[in-house]
Parts: structure tokens; C-alpha cells; sequence
């Protein structure tokens, strides 16, 4: 059982990384820098995999109790839920008829209808885990192995992430609100 | 340079995690509910929906 919930926190927390790259990529590549409510749902979507990070770096120095499980599936459950408030607010501002959205879609849907469905699946993956604990049992023998670099992932995500919109933003203390350039490289 | 601030503090709570600081959860709770109060002063001012 250990070793189920040590497997599937690294699964959601590089998929949230894998994801959170498919939108840089998208980013630089459709040269289309992120607004601001896509800016918030990167940084919960970010706060979302510290839960998963936090289970795999407490497995790594103690044998990984029930406690350490629900600590982490909360953090999950309560950054999915302001995520998910997010990318709900976004889709609802583009939903009339005729409207275009904001930026290219991938693969027929928006980034922000991509984001909620991301949101649910981690709120899915958190209430599967706390429910899980009823068969939990500590297991002294199990040890993550990729704890370290699941955590340098996420933390080069945000390392980046804040290059990037500190480039978006310039010196203003708010993004506008349709973004085209990065106001750091911009003259004048 | 709000939603920089946002992520550092996200990145601080990480390390604080990682090092088994007792600061790592306040900060997290910090992080989310700033990032929660920006969502909310978007939804509330109608200058600044988002496209």
C-alpha cells in the first residue's frame, strides 16, 4: 500500500510539472503570453504538486504514516479547489456564442478547460487517497527513490514560472489584461 | 511582480517543506490565500477581467 501511494503522489506531481511545461511550451511557441487568471491557475496548479512533494519527501527520512498521506492529499484538495474556481471563471467569460477564447486551442479544447479538468482529476486523486487510508498500513521497508528530483522539478517549474512572468510584467505591480509582449524588453 | 511574489512565496514553502521547517505550512497557507485574495480582487473589479 505504501508503495501504491509513493507511486501515484510522483505520478501526480510530474504530471502537473509535464503539464505546466506543455504550457510553456505553448506559450513560447504561439507566442502567446499568459494572462492573469492564466498566471493564478499555473501558480495553484504549482501549489497543487507541493502536496504530492510533501508525501514523497516525508517517506524519504520516515516510514510514511497515515498523517503524512492526509497532510498532502489536503494541500492538493485545497489548491484543486481554488484552481478549479479559476479555470471556471475563465471558461465562463469566453462561453457566448461566437466568442474566440483566449489563445490557441490544444487539441480542440482552451488551456483554461484543460486547467478545470486537470483540477478535478487532482481533487479525484486526493479523495481517492484519503479514502484509501482506511486499508493503510505503514510499511518500514519503503523508501521513494525520486523524491529529491520530483521536488527540484517542481521547484525549477517555479523558478521558471517567476522568470517568466516577472519578464511578462516588467516593474508593474499587475499584468494587463490581455497580454502581447513582455514589458521587460520593452523600450519606452 | 504581485504573481512573482505569489510563486516565491510557493517556492519558500517548498524548501521549508523540504527541510522540514515548521514555517512550510503557514507559508502554504499564506501562498494559497494571497493567491486566492488576487483571483477575488480580479472577480471584483470589472476593469481587470481578464480576456
Amino acid at each position: 500500500m505504501t508503495r501504491l501511494y509513493l507511486a501515484a503522489n510522483a505520478a501526480n506531481a510530474w504530471v502537473l510539472v509535464l503539464i505546466l511545461l506543455g504550457a510553456f511550451a505553448s506559450q513560447f511557441l504561439d507566442n502567446t503570453p499568459p494572462c492573469p487568471l492564466c498566471v493564478m491557475q499555473r501558480i495553484a496548479m504549482l501549489l497543487a504538486a507541493i502536496g504530492p512533494c510533501l508525501v514523497l519527501l516525508r517517506a524519504r527520512k520516515a516510514p510514511l504514516q497515515a498523517g503524512d498521506i492526509a497532510t498532502g492529499a489536503g494541500m492538493l484538495v485545497l489548491a484543486s479547489l481554488v484552481g478549479a474556481a479559476i479555470s471556471t471563471r475563465q471558461i465562463l467569460l469566453h462561453i457566448l456564442p461566437g466568442d474566440p477564447g483566449f489563445g490557441p486551442p490544444v487539441l480542440g479544447y482552451h488551456i483554461y478547460t484543460w486547467a478545470l479538468l486537470v483540477f478535478v482529476g487532482n481533487l479525484l486523486s486526493g479523495g481517492l487517497q484519503l479514502a484509501g487510508l482506511f486499508w493503510f498500513q505503514p510499511n518500514t521497508a519503503v523508501f521513494p527513490g525520486g523524491a529529491r528530483l520530483t521536488a527540484m522539478a517542481v521547484s525549477a517549474m517555479l523558478v521558471a514560472n517567476i522568470l517568466s512572468v516577472t519578464a511578462e510584467a516588467g516593474f508593474a505591480w499587475k499584468l494587463p489584461d490581455n497580454p502581447t509582449v513582455y514589458l521587460l524588453f520593452q523600450r519606452g | 511582480m504581485i504573481y512573482a511574489a505569489l510563486m516565491l512565496a510557493a517556492l519558500l514553502a517548498l524548501i521549508a517543506f523540504w527541510r522540514d521547517s515548521r514555517t512550510a505550512m503557514p507559508l502554504f497557507l499564506l501562498a494559497l490565500l494571497a493567491t486566492a485574495l488576487a483571483f477575488a480582487a480580479d472577480v471584483t473589479d470589472p476593469l481587470s477581467i481578464s480576456l
